[in-house]
């Protein structure tokens, strides 16, 4: 079961160039409900309108500060959360409304998710032949002994050992819980891997252990991530396609090389200058471009342009219309009225 | 260097006790702090970074840690004999603390100017006016348009970076010599951060503060540090400048640890990692703590333990650089 994809080109040979998933003017909107009544006074706009494609085999990096919506794509994609307008076509099926049972039925198997926090996404009272055991049992009916089987193989797979099946989470450090939750989403044998901050929480030596890890299980089982995270560096080594994103809105999206080389995007531009850098020589002394205030409120974000209160290149038009995403170059989106 | 050291720590041990075992958070640490210099101390999680400076202003949590052995010399007191009296003097009026969450730091109850005027009136003796005008001062000091304003918000109306700056005014209240900063930026955004390090390194030129950074971040070492020290389970493994380390680490671990970061202007294939976890302190080998995952480990690591050996500038704990001196 496990090598279903071994005869697929790996992502390093060829890029396959049929699309996966694609997301058409996808909107979530969270009411703010306020008073004795419950009465909706205003929306959050934490996703708003935002299109783009994920390809087989690739791996569609997606960064953005606190509150810039990226969660709640992920979210959205694997219908935790019902889209509030906007289309999700995975597999050339629309799933955007799909029932829950007919979810279930085949897209649930395919698009699975590994959670930020390894100490809050298992279950402490399960051990770990319960926690990798329980998607098999609600979508396959194997024989314990195959069961048995496949936990163990995927267990060596992330670099842990099969012994540890009658273990409790809180055996286990973060990196190893991580490896879990890694294998917990591979027990399915899933087209599309949604990593949210999958490394974030860990410590560095540990964050390079499991990149490593994601970067070998892509290779080997034609895996396609999108891989949110607010880390650019992390980001930028484990993506092929990049994604920026501000209060809800997309506004770059490119491949690595172009974005991360030639930002065009002002908001781009300050966000990959403010990282700061371990540097071995100071050969490439970046100019660091200071952002003044805070990121406004999702709630109530600034008409036109959503980053024009912090723009360095604001004009008076930023103000006035929102920008659309335009193609600038070949796979280089940008939304700003500069380009 | 005698002259001009602020801050002396001398092979502080600080432990814990948990059901008859001794658990050694901090073990051995030796630390100086010049005048006007920022340090940054760098480690994982559990490496004992956040208790060395918990020891340095005696806050270790008590019952549970105890500081077992070790000098602090502060201005020729050893901060470990005095009584708390006198360590209360020192606290907020020579040596500040930010800490890390600036959620939680701050009371929810209170409004930010009681809280900066509160630290004024018990240190410098300020009557409640001069208090609030001096915390105007300080507000406008670390960035703040509108100061009069925010002195009578509560902290919840603010966002995290503001909290931070906020936090930065009521630790630069009393214009401490010292300020130990632990994660300060950790729980912030990128671009924040870039807001906070910045306004970090003016406030330090400006009034010529020694600034102690506890940190994990490569990335924000090599931004402000002078000189770095990295700690490895309990106990210092390499010491030496900013350049030093990023251009030539010594030690295994550092190695390992510059290396497992990926870079935002270059690309590598794969990252290195360091093998295995980090051992929890029941679970401290005998001999050299980092043997167990050092790539170049031999024989005579897992028996010894290795002791911090100064070389030219730089120190270091380590047998590799042990034989060649001998």
């Amino acid at each position: 079961m496990i090598t279903k994809n071994a005869d697929n080109p790996t992502k390093t040979t060829e890029v396959e160039q049929n699309t996966l998933l694609e997301i058409k003017n996808l909107k979530k909107y969270f009411p703010i409900k306020h008073g004795i009544l419950q009465r909706t006074v205003g929306h959050i706009k934490a996703v708003d309108d935002i299109s783009l494609t994920v390809k087989k085999g690739e791996t569609l990096g997606l960064v953005g500060e606190s509150g810039c919506g990226k969660s709640t794509i992920g979210r959205t994609i694997i219908r935790l959360y019902e889209p509030t307008e906007g289309e999700i076509t995975f597999k050339n099926q629309n799933i955007s409304h799909m029932k829950e049972r007919e979810l279930r039925q085949d897209v649930r198997k395919n698009i699975q998710m590994i959670f930020q926090d390894p100490f809050a996404s298992l279950n402490p009272r399960k051990t770990l032949r319960m926690i990798l055991g329980e998607p098999l049992k609600i979508h396959y009916n194997h024989s314990r002994k195959k069961q048995e089987e496949i936990i163990g193989e995927l267990l060596e797979k992330v670099g842990l050992s099969s012994k540890f099946l009658n273990r409790y989470p809180h055996e286990f450090s973060g990196g190893q819980r991580q490896r879990i939750g890694i294998a917990r989403v591979l027990t399915l044998n899933p087209d599309l891997v949604i990593a949210d901050e999958a490394v974030s929480a860990l410590d560095v030596s540990i964050q390079a252990q499991i990149t490593n890890l994601m970067q070998d299980l892509q290779a080997e089982l034609g895996l396609t991530y999108i891989f949110i995270s607010h880390d650019l560096s992390v980001v930028r080594h484990i993506s092929d396609r990049v994604g920026i994103m501000y209060l809800g809105k997309l506004m770059e999206l490119g491949t690595k090389a172009d974005l991360f080389q030639e930002p065009l995007h002002p908001y781009s531009q300050a966000l990959l200058s403010a990282v700061p850098t371990p540097k071995k020589q100071k050969t490439v002394q970046r100019e660091r471009i200071l952002l003044k205030g805070d990121i406004p409120s999702p709630a109530n974000p600034p008409k036109g342009c959503v980053f024009h209160t912090r723009c360095p290149h604001v004009m008076d038009r930023c103000k006035q219309e929102v920008p659309s995403l335009l193609q600038v170059k070949k796979d280089h989106f940008v939304a700003c009225h500069l380009y | 260097m005698l002259m001009s050291a602020l801050l002396e720590v001398k092979n502080l041990k600080t432990h814990f006790f948990k059901k008859k075992q001794v658990i050694p958070a901090v073990d051995g640490m030796d630390l100086t702090i010049k005048k006007g210099e920022t340090v940054a101390l760098v480690g994982e999680s559990g490496s004992g970074k956040s208790m060395t400076s918990l020891s340095i202003m005696r806050l270790v949590p008590s019952p549970g840690g105890k500081i077992v052995d070790g000098q602090i010399m502060y201005d020729g007191k050893d901060l470990l004999t005095i009584s708390e009296n006198d360590m209360v003097d020192i606290r907020g009026n020579d040596i500040s603390m930010i800490f890390q969450e600036p959620m939680t730091s701050l009371n929810p109850v209170l409004t930010i100017g009681d809280q900066i005027t509160e630290t004024l009136i018990a240190h410098q003796k300020l009557s409640q006016r001069e208090a609030k005008k001096r915390a105007v001062e300080l507000l406008e000091m670390v960035g703040f348009s509108r100061a009069k304003a925010i002195l009578n918000d509560y902290p919840h109306r603010l966002s995290g970076g503001m909290r931070q700056r906020v936090m930065i005014a009521i630790a630069m209240s009393c214009n401490p010599k010292l300020l130990i900063a632990d994660e300060p930026t950790t729980a912030l955004d990128v671009t924040i951060q870039a807001q906070i390090l910045d306004l970090m390194k003016d406030l330090s030129n400006k009034f010529d503060t020694s600034i102690l950074l506890i940190t994990h971040d490569l990335g924000v070492v090599s931004e402000v540090a002078d000189r770095v020290i990295v700690m490895y389970c309990g106990q210092v493994v390499e010491e030496s400048s900013v350049n030093d380390i990023f251009e030539n680490a010594l030690h295994p671990y550092t190695q390992g640890l510059i290396n497992s970061v990926p870079s935002i202007d270059d690309d590598i294939d794969r990252l290195e990692s360091i093998e295995g976890n980090v051992p929890t302190p029941d679970q401290f080998p005998t001999g050299c703590r980092f043997a167990p995952r050092c790539p170049k480990a031999f024989d005579k690591c897992s028996l010894h333990m290795p002791t911090l050996k100064k070389i030219d500038e730089r120190s270091i704990r380590c047998f590799l650089y042990e034989e060649e001196q001998s």
